[in-house]
């Protein structure tokens, strides 16, 4: 029974978020976890399997069986994740009492996760917030970080309760950094609109959403001032609403877009004209939208490099004849 | 490693299964560099971040011959009488049989190195679903599934994930609750059927039946707080959100004109592929549409060029149309088969199972187009340069879709598993 509930524990538990409410560090989390519950076997009195736990150096050098702890990879890190065996293995620690809770091996696991930084630099501490994933395998799988990791470095955590008000009014949202730091804001699916409040929740968000989803939303002109607010705004969907050319003008500073999705909307060359500033732009829809050719050469000349989209382009259907013999092999 | 074979001395099953578990993590896991947050030059390697955030995966049931579609040796023993095209790909060639895919190989990267552990269908396609060798005491989950549980649902209203023609085989959820589990559709042109209430019954009337439903359960539930009674409740629930969708029509094929519907072919898999790309413009995340009749054991090159007709229509109409909604970025199109067949040309004409080499295509979601990755020797017998294992792909799968690799999750029996098992994502087609 016992392992059974720490077994459905864990199902709860992994897929569970990052997002800090406050900093973990060391002395403030971690270390009263261990004094409760280990120091009295690896501590002063008891050095099982000649371990202490009740020093920074004991820690780091680990016992008889070896190293206890490899910053960045709790899964390699028995300090983790014996604590999380069943109940009747030999090997579980605590070896006696209760299993560590939830929380207990959750700090743990961000805390190893982070760098398992014993001094000075505060790493992240994890809340119950069953419907945000984590984004934990840059981390061990030695992933380099990518441009939003790049970009969303210096960035703090978002507000979960926040996140939470947010997601309660219907949107979707995802982390999309190993940093924990920076959010795709999926808002195409609201019952209704978001009310004043709600938008100024959202706002208060703004720099961390790197990727807004509005597409078919009642967004207007007007709800754009808010998107403005996204200094960091890479992608923007936009497509199947109400927003007009004056619309896009309000996005001048949002110059770190990359993509921007207009199709089904009414933006024409006036419109085409206020992108030209986006110089990192390289990404544009204009499916059945009211642009024409000249305004999309024109706009293609401010920014060469820029792909623009504007309908399919379906293979003509004539057959090559066909190549045999010894053609040049592929790479 | 050395503890856990120390311990096979007095093996008790539960030390043996924990002991396991620790030794498979160990594996799974490369050793440590610095960790990302202390990590001191971050501009050194920076890798755009894979896009994807759907994924539309074409199953090729039966074994595709990847010498006479994505890997053609022309001119060769083993090549038969298959001819290569040029294509927009620089440098690379593809089967006379996809001529329309040859236009649209600049948005593709084929994985050439192929490589499966498994040589009859049944397990092989189990592998390819779940990366996970197919055993009695446990249902692993399907790709869909893993990302509906890590992901979540895109549209609330609509099933996460969705398998069109995909036959009673599917692993479906697996150990996963039920909610996850894809929603099988046969026939896409019908649409979605039985998800309007019966005649006769008002609206009023229906949500008196299921208060009294609810509170029929309410006892039960209180009593036994399972997974499978959750489930059955969900499965109610998500049944009565799609019939009030307003995205219901996302299943309606006749909203398309008669020129899409043309583009896409007039054939099951051509509507399976435009259903598909109607479910994705609706935030469904993940489809599966499967194209069978590739057992090519007799007449290989007529059967293939048939069937590969089907397969090039479909597919070079799907990409463009999501590219031009802007919908490619975030959409990774997979047409993966459980394995390739022999270069050795049968008495019959045919070609047989062949695991050990076969060619994967991806495309959008952040893989750069136009490129190949892997190869195979001459013979096209076997894999030289760039061997991915079928965990491999699906790690691939999983690294695009932002879905957490290394996230170990315990079956209800306490058993540890990752999405991915042990494979690696192959980052540098990103």
């Amino acid at each position: 029974m016992m392992r059974h509930c720490l077994t459905l524990g864990i199902m709860l538990v992994l897929p569970c978020s990052l997002f800090a409410v406050d900093a973990a560090t060391y002395a403030k989390h971690v270390q009263p976890i261990l004094a409760d519950r280990c120091y009295s076997c690896h501590g002063a009195e008891k050095q099982k399997g000649d371990l202490r736990l009740d020093s920074i150096e004991g820690i780091i050098k680990g016992g008889k069986n070896g190293k206890i702890l490899t910053a960045g990879n709790p899964a390699k890190s028995s300090l983790y994740h014996l604590t999380l065996l069943p109940a009747g293995d030999d090997d579980r620690m605590p070896a006696k009492g209760d299993p560590l809770t939830q929380a207990q091996t959750d700090v743990l696991r961000e805390w190893i996760a982070a760098g398992a930084v014993f001094n000075g630099v505060a790493v992240a501490a994890p809340v119950a917030d069953q419907e945000t994933k984590p984004i934990t395998a840059a981390a061990s799988l030695h992933l380099e970080p990518t441009d939003i990791d790049q970009a969303s470095a210096k960035l703090n955590r978002p507000d979960t309760s926040t996140i939470k008000i947010l997601k309660d009014a219907g949107a979707v949202i995802s982390m999309i950094s190993a940093t924990g730091t920076a959010l795709e804001v999926d808002l195409s699916h609201l019952e209704q609109p978001l009310n004043a409040g709600q938008l100024k929740h959202l706002e208060s968000l703004a720099t961390h959403i790197f990727w807004l989803d509005l597409h078919g939303s009642a967004i207007t002109d007007a709800g754009l001032l808010s998107v403005a607010k996204c200094k960091n705004l890479q992608r923007l969907n936009l497509s199947r609403t109400a927003i007009t050319d004056a619309g896009l003008a309000t996005l001048k500073r949002n110059t770190q877009l990359k993509s921007l999705n207009l199709v089904s909307t009414a933006i024409t060359d006036a419109g085409l004209s206020h992108l030209a500033a986006f110089k990192k732009l390289d990404k544009l829809y204009l499916m059945q939208s009211k642009v024409t050719e000249s305004g999309m050469e024109k706009l293609a000349k401010a920014l060469p490099e820029l792909t623009i989209n504007h309908g399919p382009h379906f293979s003509t259907v004539t057959v090559e004849e066909p190549t045999g013999g010894k053609k040049k092999k592929n790479k | 490693m050395k503890r856990l074979a120390h311990r096979l001395d007095d093996c008790s099953r539960r030390s043996f299964i924990s002991g396991a578990a620790r030794a498979m993590l160990g594996v799974t896991l490369l050793p440590m560099l610095a960790p990302l947050a202390t990590a001191a030059d971050p501009v050194v390697g920076l890798r755009r971040r894979p896009t994807a955030r759907n994924c539309i995966y074409l199953n090729m049931v039966g074994g595709m011959s990847h010498l006479d579609t994505w890997d053609p040796k022309p001119g060769t023993e083993t090549g038969g009488p298959t001819k290569a095209l040029s294509t927009k790909a620089d440098g690379v060639q593809i089967s006379q049989y996809l001529p329309r895919m040859a236009e649209q190989m600049n948005k593709v990267a084929l994985l050439r190195g192929m490589s499966s552990t498994q040589g009859a269908h049944e397990p092989a396609q189990y592998l390819m679903h779940t990366s996970f060798a197919q055993r009695g005491t446990i249902r692993h989950p399907s790709l869909g599934s893993w990302t509906s549980y890590f992901n979540g649902r895109g549209n609330p209203t609509l099933p996460s994930n969705v398998v069109v023609g995909g036959g009673g085989r599917h692993p479906g959820a697996g150990f996963l609750e039920a909610k996850f589990a894809p929603l099988p559709l046969g026939n896409s042109k019908a649409g979605l059927q039985n998800s309007t209430r019966a005649r006769g019954i008002t609206e009023e009337s229906f949500d008196r039946r299921m208060g009294l439903l609810g509170q029929l359960n309410e006892q039960f539930e209180k009593e036994f707080p399972q997974k499978a009674v959750r489930g059955y409740q969900d499965l109610y629930q998500e049944a009565v959100h799609l019939m009030g969708s307003k995205d219901l029509a996302a299943f309606d094929l006749t909203l398309e004109s008669a020129e899409m519907q043309d583009r896409y072919g007039d054939h099951e898999f051509g509507h399976g592929c435009l259903l598909a790309r109607r479910l994705i413009e609706h935030d469904v995340r993940f489809v599966e549409v499967n194209l069978g009749g590739w057992d090519t054991h007799d007449d290989n090159f007529e059967r293939v060029e048939a069937n590969a007709n089907i397969l090039d229509e479909a597919l070079a109409a799907l990409l463009p149309d999501l590219e031009s909604r802007g919908l490619l970025d975030e959409t990774l199109v997979v047409v993966a088969s459980e394995f390739g067949r022999s270069p050795k040309i049968n008495q019959n004409n045919g070609r047989d199972h062949y695991p050990k080499a076969f060619t994967t295509l991806l495309a959008g979601g952040g893989v750069k187009g136009g490129q190949v990755y892997g190869a195979t020797d001459p013979s096209g017998a076997e894999p030289i340069a760039g061997k991915t294992l079928i965990t491999d792909l699906n790690a691939t799968i999983g690294y695009a879709l932002n879905l957490p690799l290394e996230q170990v999750v315990m079956s209800p029996s306490g058993r540890p598993f990752t999405f991915a098992d042990k494979g690696r994502p192959i980052t540098a087609i990103f």
